[in-house]
């Protein structure tokens, strides 16, 4: 892994980047089916993926706990790394989202918050791994902590998906969303270009959790080697340089 | 159209910001990593 | 199982801290809500016309509003009585595992029971705890909010079997809690994820028990107990082993 360093797949976000943001803005025509601002419709190819790959990173969490306690290197501490790291990502996706559908949803229904589905969903969702994040703050032991929290990610996996299935069926709860535009003839530019960034957000979320998981390992050899010197280094790169990355890099 | 320009300047800097962060982390980790080896070897 | 379940009976008669937390949580939450919350009055338990016959009923000056629960109170009174028994059970039930932790019998119990042994004792304790206090506390929320109940049978079946299943799915969640340093609130937040499922269906259906229409819940609860059930206990093990 050391020695990959800068691969291809990061070069090409950049660029990928940029040419999908000009064709979302100068190609893609306004959407007028059902948008009260048709311009707002754009939102499709930002929130949609990051709800989306929101609930992929508590799969992969799930995936890691398994490992972590069933699998062949079970009890293994570097899976458990990897659980808290892609519900770190996962849970950065799934707050982007809330907050872009909030702002979609003050355009089209004048309100941040209409308990809708999706919405009671992503919250329950965010809430889970929020409280990941506090049964993980409150047990020191590495290996008990380790089995705790991977238990509990194995818990939030499953029932994650149930919780789309369930929570429309709450009295509270009404659907505004405009799930039709979707699943129905969405123009094929729209949809060309809404999975070019679905694929660039995977490969941005895929990075972020990269340097995470080496940054782990490195720390690991460098505690090894115990040199006390050598801690400042990995806490100099550690601390994050920019806030583009909020909840990502914490 | 005015409004288009903020949106692509806003972009641009967020997503400037964040793969300037992610380059920049991953050759400083890429760098620790090589010397680490080294020391390793030496 | 059996010695671990007689050995949490005869702990809880002797010093009664589970079902004393419980229940005195249950039965306060139960009598603030029924002082507080306003359960009766229009659109509550008198129904309005709508539609063509509130038109017809206005344009005649003949009566609007006719005695009998709607559907907001039976939801609202259904809710509250879910959200009680949520509250009480995740505080009641991790009192089973901190107990073990406080006494300093948790090594033995590891020591000499199979952790399967463990959970199957455990489990059918809480289920038997948190159905005695569901059982005692029903009465009271009968008396004190007075909910119209038009299919008396499938309201109890559906808090005979909703708060089985959040036994269930508390027993896992209270060994978890009563190793992270004994941190009792932490049960609260970690178990709304898991329990959400069973308090929709809870809700839904005592509401629609209440109102004699349609939506049977029993089966659907039956079969997340079963699904929460066995993953607890294969998770159990890993979080119960030192």
């Amino acid at each position: 892994m050391n020695r990959r360093g800068l691969a291809f797949w990061k070069l090409l976000q950049g660029p990928a980047m940029v040419g999908l943001t000009l064709l979302a803005y100068f190609w893609a025509k306004p959407l007028n089916n059902g948008f009260q601002v048709p311009e707002a419709a754009r939102i499709i190819f930002w929130h949609v993926p990051m709800a989306m790959l929101g609930l992929l990173w508590f799969f992969v969490a799930g995936y890691h706990a398994v490992r972590f306690l069933f699998g062949r290197g079970s009890g293994d501490l570097r899976s458990d790394s990897r659980v808290s790291f892609a519900c770190e990502v996962g849970l950065a996706c799934t707050l982007l989202a809330t907050f872009s559908g909030m702002i979609f949803a003050q355009v089209q229904w004048r309100t941040p918050w209409n308990w809708d589905p999706k919405q009671v969903s992503i919250l329950v969702l965010i809430m889970i791994y929020v409280a990941y994040f506090g049964l993980r703050m409150s047990v020191d032991e590495p290996q008990l902590r380790a089995r705790l929290t991977s238990a509990y990610a194995i818990l939030g996996a499953v029932a994650a998906p149930l919780l789309m299935y369930v929570v429309p069926h709450l009295p509270q709860v009404q659907t505004l969303h405009p799930t039709q535009v979707l699943t129905g003839g969405l123009d094929s530019k729209w949809r060309l270009i809404w999975m070019g960034f679905t694929v660039v957000f995977l490969g941005v979320t895929a990075w972020l959790f990269e340097l995470r998981v080496r940054l782990a390992a490195l720390e690991a050899r460098r505690s090894e080697a115990g040199d006390p010197e050598d801690q400042v280094v990995v806490e100099a790169v550690r601390r994050p340089s920019g806030g583009a990355t909020t909840g990502a890099a914490g | 159209m005015d409004a288009l320009y903020w949106v692509l300047g806003a972009s641009a800097l967020v997503w400037g910001g964040l793969f300037a962060y992610l380059i920049g982390t991953d050759l400083r980790l890429r760098r620790l990593e090589a010397e680490l080896d080294r020391e390793k070897r030496a | 199982m059996a010695a671990v379940f007689l050995k949490d009976l005869r702990s809880e008669l002797r010093t009664p801290s589970a079902i004393s937390t419980l229940g005195m949580f249950v039965l306060t939450t139960t009598v603030l809500v029924s002082l507080t919350v306003v359960t009766t009055g229009p659109g509550l338990d008198m129904n309005a016309l709508d539609g063509a016959a509130l038109k017809e009923a206005v344009r005649t000056g003949a009566r609007i509003y006719f005695p009998g629960q709607t559907l907001v109170r039976a939801q609202l009174l259904s809710a509250f009585f879910w959200i009680i028994l949520y509250f009480g059970a995740l505080t009641g039930i991790p009192r089973v595992f901190t107990k073990e932790e406080e006494q300093h019998t948790a090594v033995l119990l590891r020591l000499v029971a199979r952790p399967s042994a463990i959970f199957a004792g455990k489990l059918i304790f809480n289920v038997i705890l948190l159905e005695l206090v569901a059982a005692a506390v029903t009465p009271i929320y009968l008396l004190l909010l007075q909910p119209v109940i038009a299919r008396p049978f499938d309201f109890g079946a559906h808090i005979f079997v909703g708060t089985a299943s959040i036994s269930g799915t508390a027993t896992l969640i209270g060994a978890m809690v009563s190793r992270s340093g004994n941190r009792g609130y932490l049960a609260v937040i970690l178990g709304l994820g898991p329990l959400l499922p069973v308090l929709v269906a809870g809700i839904n259906g005592t509401a629609a028990a209440m109102q004699g229409t349609g939506g049977n819940y029993v089966l659907g609860l039956v079969s997340y107990l079963g699904m929460m059930t066995a993953l607890s206990a294969l998770l159990f093990e890993k979080v119960w082993r030192d």
